[in-house]
């Protein structure tokens, strides 16, 4: 009973909220977003500036909702699953449109997957539908059925079609000029100042009614192109946007101070901050330090020695927890509560370094074979938490008599280090995270996967644990029932939790204010933060 | 050797300038990748195919001479990171830091030079120690943060006018103390002297003695004075958020774009032979003029 | 009037040397030490300049930042001014073909996206140098490269010299190249020469500030003052700290009390 209720909890007060959100109608929504979008073609984004676009702008068969973290109808009125986790069908509502009028069509809906779908395409959403296999079948029953079907099962396959949104032929044709090309969303691009911003217009024939009018209640938004953030906070303060997202915790403050804005912590996010060695025996290192990084003692030592809460306190004023691993708290359906962060514990650090056989001589670490334990840490340059992150970490491992040098590299040096020369010994760097689903981070996990942090594309597991957990996300990514799902990732969540490949430092809190003109906001921990229910903002009356 | 300075020393700076550039960018760090590699969405099959496409081309002469074949054609290629032609990127970009930047410097400029005339020729004592002390804190303030300042100050309604003002004001700072340094040197030319000795009135003395013949370094400093300038438009523009040629540069090096990279290069090679040249050109006859004037 | 103003610039830079070369004595804790209990503190008796967000204390941090902006950057200026200077004599010289060669480098560093050449040459460094020497080689680079704007002045300069009419008399008279250098070229370029590093200076530091947005300044948790600098761009903090202006106060004074004994030098000699 108890159980039911805190289930009905979120879908009433999304209720209460829709209930309450009798808004105004017109009026022009400002925010800032941090680069020109690299595509207006739904289909082809790989960057957060374009996904913002699509968000606003598309219009998909189903779609998340951020309040009760299910799935809501959106151009789909209905959608069902097979028992077998094959198969998807979907029916479309008759009364969703385009922007130019047209209707949105089965066959749209057809074209759209079959172009996604098609090899020549490249698109990280294109690569989650494939994970069951490349043949998916593509079926358009008449006018408003759609049928895909799938040769493995996908667990979770209804998350994947949050993302992807309807377009028709004439969509594509028009993409290179996005203020011709008819979309399902909300809004639709009016106009584009390359370098400046994007002018949205509401979508005349947008499918959603409130108070028997078509939503949206914005007459449009105003994308301002703004690729350094350092007057943004001002730009609230002063009325020039209406909400930004990601706020930094230093300019949090500020903004929690100053009056007119609401500056929210929503509670924790899905993205945290992370430290790992590389264990690459392809890497150009000495064989000693290869040995010491593939030393669990050694890692879960170093682990040991991280105040985690001051990096917390400090770094990001309280707005960050100690991460206890893979996934957060706020990550409801796949937290293992089981798991709690590593405790700050000096003597548990030095006496399991002890037991591996290493030993403090004069206030330095020494190896087995007597070299002294000093490393390096990359990272990436230009942002100022993560540079106090590892110089933390800095004094928190000389404690345990290692010697860390910090070298800062710009994104790309970075990620041929990573990716290319495997040319480093650890790295200090964050998981951004948009996906509550396990099979979202399967190249993560997964030992062949490239995303595999600490060592990627492997040909066959280097070690048992890790080949424990490729079967176990292999299976939890087939299965159907989430019971047994949860049984499969909770367990990958301990072996990484003992094993520590990956040192899980904070995870961050989702930090977004908004001014006093935006009405119907509810923040929340997931991008995107302040305007998720885009469709349900509304300009304030007293301040038009 | 007119001939030499006046079209194939130039034609050579620049061949050699855009070859540089390639090889340059080809061989740094991190060509050929992309941020979204570290997707976690991306399958091993698609991230190959990404790195395939972005290092199609791995000989840097093979870059350069495909890049000279295009732009012979009048195709600057298309740029990586924007995912458009560069020629309209470019063209778009670079008038926003033509308007912000280039009355400025050449304001900047001036008033340094007005500035050094004045306090050499009436003896002001005051604005001479105030003008230095405002070049030496112009030039300890980093030019980013005195934009911030700006910006806040005037609502960064007018982003413009705040990159104009800072590269304005950094370029007073660079020429005030080496244009008062070039005065104080041809004050004591003999010519000068003599002028002077002849009773010539002192606006005369100036401008057709003095300034004459300081006017080969002065013009120099307003030559060096331009690539400068682009580079305190790079952080000024990114600071502003002003969709100039400066934010496209530091963009582009972000993201390793070579094409936007190349194209830049030689639109800036360009601007400094075009101002070198006209500084050179004043050069060969401003001096001889003034000696003939005086005498 | 003038020797009262050099008298206090000598004494003003004298007194900042020893401050930055004595900063070990003064604040024997160190740049690096984290007081974690005492975050983003105001100026008090135990941390004169307060402290930053992660309770280092904010004076040793100036102090041995100044020393490594001092000496680097210092260093840098000196050798770019010295290429510069060289530059001009040698155009006095050897005339109008040494002058295209020059026309022509000078060109193509100045327009030229060298700081590519910075990321690969860090790209080379192995990982396990240390912090101090890679900043060196940064530095050494920007020297190298950061010449051609007052080689290009001098140049000129000196071109205008080489048409001097005390220059044609000296020639006239038979003096050969190490003649008009000593007397003729050098003692008119000096004072240029001098103006340049008074610029060149400060534009190094700054320069190293913008150098870490790419990961090639200064190494945590070395201080600098490009770093301490660069602190400024957070606007809201210097509101509510603005005793993190300390270090600019003290840049500005370092350049002020050098132009101002530059200044006295190049009047006697004119």
């Amino acid at each position: 009973m108890k159980h039911m209720w805190r289930r009905a909890v979120p879908y009433l007060l999304s209720a209460a909220l829709h209930l309450s959100a009798a808004g105004r109608w017109g009026g022009e929504l400002r925010f800032a977003i941090d680069s020109d979008p690299k595509t207006f073609n739904p289909l082809l984004v790989t960057e957060q500036s374009s996904g913002i676009v699509r968000y606003l702008t598309g219009g998909m068969l189903i779609r998340w909702n951020h309040a009760t973290q299910a799935m809501d109808p959106e151009l789909a009125q209905s959608w069902r699953v097979s028992p077998d986790g094959r198969e998807i069908r979907f029916e479309l509502r008759p009364e969703a449109r385009f922007s130019d009028g047209s209707p949105v069509t089965a066959q749209d809906a057809a074209f759209t997957f079959r172009t996604l779908l098609d090899p020549k395409t490249p698109s990280p959403d294109a690569d989650a539908f494939r994970a069951g296999g490349q043949q998916v079948n593509v079926e358009a029953l008449g006018d408003r059925v759609l049928l895909l079907k799938f040769p493995q099962p996908i667990a979770g396959v209804e998350r994947l079609f949050g993302s992807i949104a309807i377009v028709s032929q004439r969509a594509l044709d028009t993409a290179p000029d996005p203020a011709r090309m008819p979309t399902a969303g909300p809004f639709h691009v009016a106009q584009y100042q390359p370098g400046a911003e994007i002018v949205l217009a509401r979508n005349p024939y947008y499918w959603k009614t409130a108070e028997g009018r078509r939503l949206p209640y914005l007459d449009g938004v105003r994308l301002k192109i703004r690729q350094d953030r350092s007057l943004e906070v001002n730009s609230l303060l002063n009325g020039e946007l209406d909400l930004i997202d990601s706020v930094d915790p230093k300019a949090f403050a500020r903004l929690a101070k100053a009056g007119g804005v609401r500056a929210i912590d929503a509670g924790p996010s899905l993205d945290s901050e992370q430290l790992w060695f590389n264990q690459n025996p392809a890497a150009p290192l000495a064989d000693y330090r290869k040995a010491w990084f593939h030393s669990q003692a050694f890692r879960q030592a170093v682990s040991l020695a991280i105040h985690r809460d001051d990096m917390a306190r400090l770094v990001y004023d309280s707005h960050a927890q100690p991460a206890a691993g893979i996934v957060p708290d706020s990550n409801h359906a796949w937290t293992n509560p089981a798991l709690k962060p590593p405790p700050f514990d000096l003597a548990a650090a030095q006496k399991l370094l002890a037991s591996a056989g290493y030993r403090q001589e004069g206030g330095e670490l020494k190896d087995p074979n007597h070299h002294p334990v000093e490393f390096s840490i990359i990272t990436n340059s230009g942002s100022a938490t993560r540079e106090r992150l590892a110089v933390m970490l800095q004094q928190d491992l000389a404690r345990i008599g290692v010697r860390v040098r910090l070298i800062t590299l710009d994104f790309p040096s970075l990620i041929e280090r990573l990716t290319r020369t495997f040319d480093y010994e650890a790295c200090l760097l964050g998981m951004v995270n948009d996906d509550l689903d396990p099979n979202s981070q399967m190249n993560v996990w997964l030992s062949s996967g490239p995303n595999h942090p600490w060592y990627p594309v492997e040909k066959a597991p280097a070690t048992p644990w890790e080949a424990e957990i490729d079967r176990l996300m292999l299976q939890q990514s087939h299965e159907t029932k989430t019971a047994l799902r949860k049984k499969a990732f909770d367990r990958v969540q301990e072996i990484v939790a003992q094993q520590a490949p990956v040192i899980f430092l904070v995870g961050k809190h989702s930090l977004c204010a908004y001014g006093p003109r935006v009405g119907n906001a509810s923040p929340s921990p997931f991008f995107p933060q302040t305007f998720w229910n885009i469709d349900q903002l509304y300009i304030r009356a007293d301040h038009p | 050797m007119k001939f030499w300075q006046a079209i194939i020393g130039p034609a050579v700076t620049l061949l050699l300038g855009g070859l540089l550039t390639v090889w340059l960018v080809r061989q740094a760090p991190g060509y050929g990748t992309d941020p979204s590699e570290l997707d976690g969405r991306w399958s091993a099959e698609s991230i190959a195919r990404l790195r395939a496409e972005r290092q199609a081309h791995q000989n840097a002469w093979q870059l350069y001479a495909a890049y000279l074949k295009g732009m012979a054609h009048g195709d600057l290629g298309a740029s990586l990171a924007w995912n458009r032609p560069v020629a309209p990127l470019l063209g778009e970009r670079g008038l926003v830091t033509l308007r912000s930047s280039g009355l400025a410097v050449l304001l900047g400029w001036a008033g340094a030079v007005l500035v050094a005339l004045a306090c050499r020729f009436r003896a002001a004592p005051f604005v001479d120690a105030t003008s230095r002390g405002a070049a030496a804190a112009l030039l300890c303030l980093p030019s980013p943060a005195l934009a911030l300042v700006l910006c806040l100050a005037f609502r960064a309604s007018v982003p413009q006018l705040v990159a104009g003002a800072v590269t304005g004001l950094a370029i007073f700072a660079r020429v005030l103390l080496p244009s008062s340094t070039v005065l104080s040197a041809v004050e004591a030319e003999p010519h000068v002297l003599q002028a002077r000795a002849r009773g010539v009135p002192a606006a005369r003395l100036v401008i057709w003695h003095v300034f004459r013949c300081a006017a080969p370094a002065l013009l120099s400093l307003l030559a060096a004075s331009v690539p400068v300038a682009f580079g305190i438009a790079v952080p000024v523009e990114t600071v502003c958020n002003l969709p100039g040629a400066g934010q496209l540069a530091w963009l582009a090096a972000q993201k390793r774009d070579l094409p936007v990279l190349t194209a830049l290069t030689f639109a800036l090679m360009a601007i400094t032979l075009v101002s070198t040249g006209i500084a050179r050109a004043w050069s060969w006859s401003g001096p001889e003029l003034a000696e003939r004037r005086a005498a | 009037m003038r020797q009262p103003a050099k008298v206090a610039a000598a004494i003003g830079i004298s007194a900042l040397a020893a401050a930055s070369f004595g900063a070990a004595w003064i604040r024997p804790a160190g740049y690096a030490a984290q007081f974690r209990e005492a975050p983003t503190l105001a100026p008090c008796a135990r941390f004169p300049l307060g402290t930053d967000e992660l309770g280092r204390d904010l004076l040793a941090r100036t102090l041995y930042g100044m020393r490594l902006s001092f000496v680097l950057a210092g260093s840098a200026a000196l050798v770019s001014s010295a290429i510069a200077g060289l530059a001009g004599v040698a155009t006095g010289v050897f005339g109008t073909t040494f002058e295209q060669v020059l026309e022509i480098g000078s060109n193509l560093l100045m327009s030229l996206p060298w700081l590519f050449l910075l990321l690969l040459v860090r790209a080379l460094m192995p990982l396990e140098m240390p912090a101090e020497a890679s900043v060196v080689v940064t530095f050494l680079l920007l020297a190298l490269l950061g010449w051609a704007p007052a080689a290009r002045v001098t140049g000129a300069a000196a071109r205008s010299l080489r048409h001097s009419g005390f220059t044609l008399r000296a020639r006239a008279e038979g003096a050969g190249s190490w003649r008009l250098i000593r007397h003729q070229l050098w003692p008119n370029l000096r004072p240029l020469i001098v103006s340049q590093f008074l610029i060149l200076l400060p534009g190094f530091i700054l320069s190293e500030a913008t150098l870490s947005f790419l990961g090639l300044g200064v190494g945590e948790p070395l201080p600098s003052w490009g770093g301490l600098l660069r602190d400024l761009e957070d606007y809201s903090a210097v509101a509510e700290q603005p005793w993190r202006v300390a270090p600019l106060v003290l840049m500005f004074l370092t350049v002020a009390c050098l132009q101002s004994l530059a200044s006295e030098n190049a009047r006697r000699k004119v």
